[in-house]
């Protein structure tokens, strides 16, 4: 018992010390569209789309133990008061800086109610710059004012393919063929990318023990 | 003999059990443990603030207008042929639930002449509103006028040469009035189109 005692001790505190830091400064993009905005005069239209400044808003990476501790920034909408015809899209403006790396999201991804993936990197970044773009804007919209908010999530993708924006993972039986065979071995069962399986194969282990030692038993 | 077997067994199964309680609850540490230590996350809000628009314009030509004397001596003067040259172009953005219309109204009408001025279909995008069967008349007692399109909503009509409601203008001669109609220089009629608020639909 002692020895499961300190695997979870280990593994708390090596989960404590994984933790990758996100912050998300600026933003709070505000457009206003005033009948200016309309450049054929009577008749016309707003632009289908607006963009924000190419550096709206600013997400540092921090908290990674190495250059090659993996993260992903995924980011979804929740409507406070919106039309369904306005759309919000992000892209990626800068790298930012700092020793690791950066991929994806230099083009317009358009956000839905569900997480998805805007950009991935390794090691903790400064000054990631990113920028907005809302489309679907008409004057045939009410006149009010529409508001939507973006959340952002940093997932450590080093430490773990259990994300909070993706708590099915270990509902979905694919991830598992991912595990190699010394993954199913009884001392790294509890190693954070595979425990489920460990907890089955565990499980199965321990069924086979009482079934083995039932059925001796009985023969006897 | 047996049944000491049978409690050992037990034993073992009360131990497995324990096993599995124990690798349980360790996991459920575990799962619990990334579940708040694998994200961070931060909320950002955008604000698309659309701002009441009431913006109108007519396209096309002047309407012109003469009456021209009978081929036969006795009968009436020839009234003109209809113009309809021109098109009424408006963009509207309304706080949801309110609307607007269009009036037409002149500042003078001739002695003895009357005209009507009647919208086709508005088309266009959004909510632009719908034409008043029959259009609005005026006569020389009477050129306040009157709606010409109603229930307009947020919408635009198009600013193309030939977008927005076309409009028909129609002269004739009043025959109630007849003995007041002289020969005289052009006149010019103002005609003014006005786009105004309307309390809630």
């Amino acid at each position: 018992m002692s020895k499961y005692l300190i695997y979870t001790i280990l593994i708390s505190t090596c989960s404590l010390f994984a933790t990758i830091d996100l912050t998300v400064s600026g933003g709070n993009w505000s457009k206003i569209l005033y009948y200016t905005d309309i450049s054929e005069g009577p008749g016309g239209d707003f632009q289908y789309y607006y963009e924000s400044g190419a550096s709206n808003t600013t997400i540092n990476i921090s908290g990674c133990s190495s250059t090659s501790d993996r993260w992903e920034i995924q980011a979804k909408i929740t409507a406070i008061e919106w039309h369904d015809s306005l759309n919000l899209s992000l892209k990626r403006t800068s790298d930012g800086t700092g020793s690791g790396s950066i991929d994806g999201g230099s083009s317009y991804i358009e956000l839905t109610t569900s997480y998805q993936t805007i950009f991935s990197g390794m090691g903790s970044r400064d000054g990631i710059s990113l920028q907005q773009k809302v489309s679907g804007t008409s004057v045939s919209l009410s006149a009010e004012d529409y508001q939507i908010e973006i959340t952002y999530i940093v997932n450590d993708l080093t430490d773990s393919k259990f994300t909070e924006s993706n708590p099915d993972f270990f509902e979905d039986d694919s991830h598992f063929s991912e595990l190699s065979k010394s993954d199913r071995s009884i001392p790294h069962h509890l190693r954070s990318n595979s425990p489920i399986n460990q907890l089955n194969t565990e499980d199965n282990s321990q069924d086979n023990i009482l079934k083995s030692r039932k059925n001796h038993n009985v023969s006897k | 003999m047996i049944l000491l077997t049978q409690t050992n067994t037990q034993k073992e199964k009360l131990k497995g059990n324990m096993k599995n309680l124990i690798l349980t609850f360790m996991v459920t540490l575990l799962l619990a443990g990334m579940a708040f230590a694998a994200s961070d996350s931060e909320t950002d809000t955008t604000h698309i603030t659309v701002n009441e628009v009431a913006l109108l314009g007519l396209s096309g030509s002047l309407a012109d207008f003469a009456f021209t004397a009978p081929e036969d001596p006795g009968d009436t003067l020839e009234a003109p042929g209809p113009d309809a040259n021109t098109y009424l172009q408006y963009t509207s953005t309304v706080i949801s639930g309110l609307s607007r219309t269009i009036s037409a109204s002149v500042d003078t009408m001739p002695l003895g002449v009357t005209m009507n001025i009647t919208a086709g279909a508005p088309g266009g995008d959004g909510d632009c509103g719908e034409a008043v069967v029959g259009g609005v008349d005026f006569t020389t007692s009477s050129v306040s006028g009157g709606d010409i399109i109603q229930s307009i909503g947020s919408g635009q009509t198009g600013s193309g040469a030939t977008d927005g409601p076309n409009l028909t203008y129609t002269v004739d001669f009043d025959a109630t009035s007849w003995d007041e109609l002289y020969v005289s220089s052009s006149t010019e009629v103002v005609v003014t189109f006005t786009l105004t608020d309307m309390p809630a639909r």
